[in-house]
């Protein structure tokens, strides 16, 4: 230590003590260039930060569907159920990127019946069956087959397990029960809005 | 005899691994240092009837950005290659399956395309000067189905003479 002190300035040598810590110092701060520099070779950072999670729900019609249901009087309050016109594809489908799994809802909110001036129909007189959506690869929920009720209700709801889409659809045929004798009548039209949405 | 030379053969192998890896060279962005990104689903409208290869698709890119490759003195005057190395292991991303980034330039570096674990030629000619520097513009296609979280990591660069 002797010969390294005889090199320094005047002013680095105030104490031996001292010395030898600037000089470690200098050896640590070294080090750490050399480190960075090492790390400096590959600093160009680049950061991706996955899109937020969506939901989308879809209807295969264009504009607001209308579903008739034609009884004839032959036909009324027989018991056998009566099938609507058209069947349509309710599709909703989830999409997480990153590390949450997102749970989405599909609602339907429904009318407490379908007028005919005074006369009413009770909306739980109309179900629907559900059809795997045929043809979808990105594999598909069913949904299951129901009756409306009136106010708010879940059709289906879907949990993603991994990153990607989820999806749940089907193709719906809706049915009028017809298990009571109504007035003869032009009933509705009622509308059911279909909401989607996710959490978190 | 052959039992002798197996391990013998082994032994070059080992031996020349260092001097295909190249030199590692630092990169910086101007005037980053970094790129950060926000991406957005390829296909806003999911439907299941779509190819999940492309439904599940997120993008990200970035305008051009000017790239800096600092060259060592030793290169500076020689013909060389320079490789962008993508690390194998890429947080965020489960699988090499799961990224791909392509890659614009305007001209001095080359385009390009890669995945985790390539090593993909960036760059080859005489260097003028250090350092070596061009506008990139990136465009990286991700699959949603190996993310699980923020991706974060540094391709990095290697020079060797050629």
């Amino acid at each position: 230590m002797k010969n390294i002190d005889r090199r320094l300035p005047r002013e680095m040598t105030a104490s031996c003590d001292n010395q030898r810590t600037v000089v470690r110092k200098i050896f640590l701060c070294a080090a750490t260039a050399t480190l960075l520099h090492g790390s400096l070779a590959s600093a160009a950072w680049i950061t991706i930060n996955p899109p937020p999670g969506a939901v989308i729900l879809r209807i295969n019609f264009a504009g607001t569907p209308t579903i008739t249901f034609n009884v004839t009087a032959a036909q009324m309050g027989n018991g056998i159920p009566v099938a609507g016109t058209p069947t349509l594809e309710f599709e909703m489908a989830v999409q997480r990127a990153g590390p949450t799994d997102l749970t989405a809802t599909m609602t339907a909110t429904a009318p407490a019946a379908l007028f005919s001036g005074a006369n009413q129909i009770p909306i739980t007189d109309i179900s629907w069956t559900s059809a795997a959506i045929a043809g979808a690869p990105g594999g598909t929920t069913v949904i299951p087959n129901g009756s409306f009720v009136a106010g708010p209700q879940t059709i289906v709801s879907i949990t993603t397990t991994a990153g990607g889409n989820f999806y749940a659809g089907g193709d719906l045929t809706f049915y009028f029960a017809n298990t009571t004798v109504y007035t003869q009548g032009t009933y509705g039209p009622a509308s059911v809005n279909y909401t989607a949405s996710r959490s978190p | 005899m052959n039992i002798h030379r197996i391990p013998c053969g082994l032994l070059l192998g080992l031996l020349l691994l260092p001097a295909l890896a190249g030199t590692r060279i630092e990169s910086l962005y101007v005037p980053g240092p970094n790129l950060n990104l926000q991406s957005r689903w390829l296909v806003p409208d999911a439907r299941a009837k779509r190819d999940p290869a492309q439904a599940n698709l997120f993008i990200a890119e970035s305008a051009f950005t000017e790239m800096l490759l600092n060259i060592p003195a030793a290169y500076v005057g020689k013909n060389v290659q320079i490789f962008l190395i993508m690390p194998p292991q890429i947080p965020g991303v489960s699988g090499p399956a799961g990224m791909e980034v392509e890659w614009r330039t305007q001209g001095v570096f080359l385009p390009g395309k890669a995945r985790p674990g390539e090593r993909v030629l960036f760059f080859q000619g005489v260097i003028q000067q250090s350092p070596l520097r061009d506008r990139v513009a990136y465009k990286f296609q991700m699959d949603a189905r190996y993310n699980n979280g923020q991706v974060r990591f540094d391709p990095f660069y290697e020079i060797e003479q050629r």
